[in-house]
């Protein structure tokens, strides 16, 4: 399967830096992609992945010494157009496609750039396009409008459009992260087509199953550091993680140690579309993980229970009552509280500064005579900056100048403040470094033990083995199985989250 | 304190702007700019403007944009000067002060409802800010020339010019209810709860419903405040002009959307303070009535403003980029 | 998502159409003068002006921006061009489309530097210059008219042409108005359709970073989207000029309001990328039927406005609703149905 044969390679870089003013980004880069594999890219995020696809597609200029040799031959200056030339496609995490146009035009635009047709050549458009996407073997609509197809489907137009030059590499960056299990596979089919046809692929993901899956040999990368390859089939996900992270860390299980009576009962909702029948019981103390594949519908449950996403039938019952927030803030005076997936977009503030932010569920208990009481405010924003160890310690610095994961501690503390009794966090530890992480799941814990009901959802099995008392996993707007925390395995979930039942023989 | 003038460098600048200007108009024309008599005409000129742009300011601090604002305050007007000239029916009627206390009751309560709708369509339905109050615009412009058949309404009491021709000493009425509206904003607005969502609003809606606050009233809460400053305006120009009509004032809207803008709130909302604009109007009013004492044709003003607005923008634009090239050779 | 918004977008026409067709009905009901061709055409000679701008107004905020500077652009070119024809009595109706042309395309490349180049937001970019424009004609012009007696004869009879016409009857033919605004919906369509260039400002407006890493200078598209509208004013100008005979520096004010209301019961949305001129004829066709319905119906002109304004609220808030509804009913979750499992 792969081939030893130094004529095969495609590209390769010799030591490839990259500074930008104050920061160095890459460091002395060696590695190379064959015709006709799949090479897995792997780092945490801030590692220098996409410093590197921006090398490769000529959007950076390496610093002076990099040598990058393409086909047996040394490219000078990799400019966007040379990249493009000698068949450098990248297919960006957002496919940068264009929502209001039709697919064909999608697909064959950048020919009629290239071919600088004033006038646009239709003819030329449908057959470029429908090439494109026969290389493919899909079947999409050319004239429908491309912000009209699923996510699935614009990643496919993605695609077509790489292949409509004579692409020899395809980058892909994340190109999973939004793709149910299903089509999921489909794109590993066709990219195994594509690699039988000699194409060259870098393929970059978070996801190490995927990466077993799919690539032939991987490359870790490390603060901008080239750590090592290893052939998919010589290695093991332990060791790929350990190269990612510096040290191979399995956090321990941590127990609850202070369980108490059921504060939060669900039984048998539904929502059309979004979660079906779903079931379960929260204890004080308790950490309920959540977990299941992308689209399962894990956060379309929770975000039910904080008044987003209401249930069509069924019952809700926190501390013997029945509940039904229509609204984020019914769910708030509940004592329901919820850290959104993307803070970014849900959680933060941006232009406002850490003290605002962190600060912004409570501030009715700020007013005094009408009016805010900034001093009260400030007090307990340095307090809660301190119960969370955000850093830099400034309340006044604006929030999007903080760290990922600072960022994330103070969403967190945005809610702790409100003194909820369901905590209800939706992918934690998203996109923030390893330290924060920890320090992040150290403090679920620490608050489930003091009493707090805490509900994760994630997507990474080792955050939620490290600290669920018992785990739920949903698969196709249903919870599909249940374990104890203490002795389930990633298999076992992983199992459960993939097929029917768990039962054997059916396919997700 | 270094924080302080950090944050607040614009405003600084603005005030400097104001300051200079100032000291150009008093040395371009000695011994007329600078004089109590000057100040007391800029007074009473700057007041409805400067509570107008308070009010478009409020808005455009969550990212919107109320270009109704001058027709709700010539509807609110319109149908109080109605009401105020029936009852005191040419002296026959009602005595002077309970006239004009039902007639100011009135203003706010019509522009109460003018705000009511342009926030329901904006916080309620979704639409874009924009498009509500074009609508609204046509909407309101068309009841009050309904209403009037596009002439001007007049017949108050004495007392009414009062409110705009009137002085305390030697300081305008209009100058003192100016200064309690700038108060009473800046408490509201930057001092309370209310004021403090609606900045984050204007920064991102979705993060500040999650947190638990009903965006959906502030945001209404908005619209109807930026009505009601209209409104107050609305009765200090029908009380200056001893009439109401329809297409009195038609220049302030953007006038206001400008004097926002100038004085540093974005216009994609999340930013801004009461005093910004505060200021940007007052440079609007020195350059105005400074033209106007240096026998400048007044359209030159229209002139002057759009240049600042234009260059201050540019500036900004210009000192944001050097500052992040300064950061990155920081960090170096 | 998918299918809904694709109902909610490919359908906009149809559905603009359709609304156009129950106004027409409405108003032949009213009066049945409303559906003669003497009137229909009237409506267009009144209305050509506002529809040749739209089509500027609509590459403007296919890029996302908004150009609150139509008033200024067009009335400095009617001014301009109005001096010009009354201290030289020069009638070469060409040459007076040229000079117009050329100062629509410098006075829209200013507003595209200033929000491509300078990054200024569009809405205040625009108003800078409408506030620099009107207080420099207020100022020149003192406000007043130059009227039919001081233009050249020729100006006012262009305005009156008419192709067809049968000189026994009074009004008959088509209005050259119509033809040039026929003429700019072409040149606009065929620009939008099936030039590179008009392909360029549509990708841009729906996704600027992929314009940009495919390749397209966004701020060049930009300053052309601007440049374009400007010389659609200057267009205008000219021949709203030769249809009035005479040059009122205030017949602009709040014109802009008429163009943008216009382009977005079009269907354009305002957020850039979406927006055809197809959909721009039938919004600037429903605003024009609507208003002159009502004055067949014998509705006063202040009633009009109320009328017009409701309207466009009501459309922009239908749209809303069902875009929100639509996505509530989103599926997000592909619900494995129960049979499966028992099975």
């Amino acid at each position: 399967m792969v081939k030893q044969n130094g004529s095969d390679v495609f590209i390769s870089l010799k030591n490839v830096s990259k500074t930008f003013p104050g920061v160095k980004a890459l460091t002395d880069i060696n590695f190379d992609v064959r015709k006709g594999e799949v090479h897995g890219l792997i780092g945490e995020n801030g590692a220098g992945k996409s410093t590197l696809i921006k090398v490769l597609a000529g959007v950076h200029q390496p610093d002076p010494g990099a040598e990058i040799i393409i086909d047996g031959e040394r490219v000078e200056q990799l400019t966007p157009t040379e990249s493009m030339r000698r068949g450098i496609m990248v297919i960006y995490q957002d496919f940068s496609l264009f929502p209001t146009l039709t697919v064909k035009e999608n697909i064959a635009f950048s020919e009629q750039i290239d071919k600088k047709r004033r006038i646009i050549n239709w003819k030329e458009i449908e057959e470029t396009s429908k090439r494109a996407l026969g290389i493919l073997g899909v079947d999409i609509d050319l004239n429908a409008k491309l912000g009209s197809l699923s996510t699935a489907k614009q990643q496919l137009v993605a695609i077509a459009r790489a292949l409509v030059y004579d692409a020899k590499l395809l980058v892909m960056d994340e190109p999973t992260s939004a793709l149910s299990s299903g089509e999921v596979q489909h794109l590993f089919k066709i990219m195994n087509d594509l690699k039988a046809r000699g194409l060259g692929i870098i393929f970059i993901s978070h996801k190490l199953d995927e990466l077993f899956a799919i690539c032939d040999r991987m490359s870790v990368i490390r603060d901008g550091h080239y750590i090592g390859m290893r052939n998919n089939g010589e290695t093991t996900t332990g060791e790929i993680i350990a190269m990612m992270v510096g040290r191979e860390i399995v956090e321990e299980h941590v127990g609850g140690t202070n369980i108490g009576d059921v504060i939060l009962e669900v039984k048998g909702i539904s929502k059309r579309g979004n979660y079906d029948d779903v079931s379960f019981k929260l204890r004080k103390g308790e950490v309920l993980g959540i977990t299941g594949l992308v689209g399962a519908g894990r956060t379309e449950t929770v975000r039910a229970l904080f008044g987003l996403n209401p249930p069509e039938s069924g019952e809700m019952i926190l501390e013997g009552k029945h509940i039904n927030p229509k609204s984020p803030a019914e769910a708030q005076a509940l004592g329901i509280a919820f850290v959104p997936e993307s803070r970014l977009t849900e959680g933060l503030v941006l232009q406002q500064d850490a003290e605002s932010n962190i600060t912004l569920s409570i501030l009715k208990n700020f007013v005094k005579g009408g009016l805010l009481d900034f001093k009260a405010r400030n007090k307990r924003a340095v307090e809660l900056i301190e119960q969370l160890n955000v850093k830099p310690p400034y309340p006044a610095m604006q929030i999007s100048k903080f760290s990922g994961g600072n960022q994330q501690k103070v969403v967190v503390a945005k809610w702790l403040a409100t003194n909820p009794k369901v905590l209800i966090v939706d992918e934690p530890t998203n996109g923030i470094d390893i330290g924060a992480k920890t320090e992040i799941h150290a403090l679920l814990r620490r608050l489930a033990d003091e009493g707090m009901a805490v509900i994760m959802v994630s997507s990474e099995l080792p955050e939620i083995l490290s600290i669920s008392d018992r785990v739920l996993v949903m698969r196709r707007g249903r919870i599909n199985g249940e374990f104890d925390g203490a002795t389930a395995t990633q298999e076992a979930i992983m199992e459960k989250a993939v097929m029917a039942g768990g039962g054997k023989g059916a396919t997700a | 304190m270094k924080e302080h003038f950090k944050k607040n460098a614009h405003q600084y600048r603005l005030l400097g702007l104001l300051v200079i200007l100032m000291l150009v108009m008093g040395a371009l024309a000695p011994g007329k700019f600078l004089t109590v008599r000057n100040f007391k005409n800029m007074g009473f000129q700057m007041a409805e403007f400067g509570i107008l742009a308070i009010g478009m300011s409020v808005v455009i601090m969550t990212g919107g944009i109320n270009l109704s604002i001058v027709n709700s305050a010539m509807l609110a007007s319109i149908v109080s000067a109605m009401a105020m000239r029936a009852l005191y029916n040419g002296g026959e009627g009602m005595a002077d002060i309970p006239v004009i206390l039902i007639g100011l009751l009135i203003t706010i309560a019509v522009a109460i409802v003018c705000g009511a709708i342009n926030g329901f369509f904006v916080a309620y339905i979704g639409v874009l800010p924009i498009l509500v109050t074009l609508g609204t615009q046509t909407v309101f412009d068309g009841i009050s020339l309904n209403i009037t058949r596009g002439s001007g309404v007049s017949g108050f009491p004495k007392l009414f010019q009062q409110i705009g021709a009137g002085t305390l000493g030697e300081i305008p009425y209009t100058i003192l209810i100016y200064i309690v509206v700038i108060v009473v904003a800046y408490l509201m607005i930057e001092r309370s709860r209310w004021g403090i969502s609606i900045y984050m609003v204007g920064g991102n809606e979705k993060a500040t419903r999650f947190s638990g606050i009903n965006t959906k009233k502030t945001v209404m809460g908005v619209y109807i405040f930026s009505a009601v400053a209209a409104g107050l305006a609305g009765i200090l120009m029908t009380s200056r002009y001893n009439s109401a009509k329809a297409d009195y004032g038609s220049s302030y809207t953007m006038q206001a959307v400008a004097a926002t803008v100038l004085g540093g709130t974005s216009i994609n909302g999340g930013s801004g303070h009461v005093l910004g604009t505060v200021i940007a109007v007052a440079i609007i009013q020195v350059i105005s009535s400074g033209f106007n004492i240096l026998k400048i044709n007044r359209n030159f003003t229209d002139i002057a403003t759009g240049l600042i607005l234009v260059g201050v923008l540019a500036m900004n634009h210009f000192l944001a980029k050097g500052a992040s090239r300064r950061i990155r050779a920081e960090v170096k | 998502m998918s299918e809904k918004i694709k109902r909610a977008l490919g359908n906009k026409e149809a559905s603009v159409f359709i609304i156009l067709i129950a106004v027409v009905l409405i108003a032949t009901i009213f009066n049945p003068a409303f559906l003669t061709f003497g009137n229909i055409m009237d409506v267009m000679k009144g209305n050509a002006t506002l529809g040749i701008c739209s089509f500027g107004m609509l590459l403007i905020i296919l890029t996302g921006g908004i150009d609150a500077s139509v008033c200024g652009q067009l009335t400095l070119v009617c001014v301009v061009a109005g001096k010009i024809m009354a201290n030289t009595q020069f009638d070469n109706v060409i040459v007076y489309y040229l000079l117009g042309i050329a100062i629509g395309a410098f006075t829209g490349m200013l507003n595209g530097l200033m929000v491509a180049r300078l990054d200024l937001p569009p809405i205040i970019a625009t108003l800078g210059l409408d506030s620099v424009l009107m207080g420099f004609l207020k100022y020149y012009t003192n406000g007043t008219w130059i009227n039919a007696k001081e233009l050249p004869p020729k100006i006012g009879q262009i305005g009156l042409f008419r192709f067809f016409a049968d000189p026994n009857v009074n009004g008959s033919g088509v209005p050259l108005q119509l033809l040039l605004y026929i003429l700019t919906a072409a040149l606009t369509w065929f620009l939008l359709n099936r030039m590179l260039l008009g392909r360029s400002i549509m990708a841009m407006g729906g996704s600027r970073v992929g314009a940009e890493r495919i390749g397209l200078n966004a701020k060049n598209l930009t300053t052309f989207a601007y440049m374009y509208a400007g010389m659609m004013y200057g267009f205008a100008a000219i021949t709203y000029t030769c249809a009035m005979n005479s040059v009122d520096p205030n017949a602009f004010l709040g014109f802009e309001m008429d163009v943008i209301g216009a382009v977005v019961l079009g269907g354009a949305l305002m957020t850039g990328g979406q927006g055809s001129v197809l959909g721009t004829v039938l919004g600037m066709l429903l605003f024009a039927f609507i208003s002159n319905g009502l004055t067949l119906a014998h509705i006063s002109a202040y009633w009009q406005n109320i009328i017009v304004g409701a309207i466009i609220l009501l459309a922009v808030s239908f749209d809303m609703i069902k875009l929100h509804r639509e996505e509530r009913l989103q599926t997000k979750v592909d619900i494995e149905p129960k049979e499966a499992i028992a099975r």
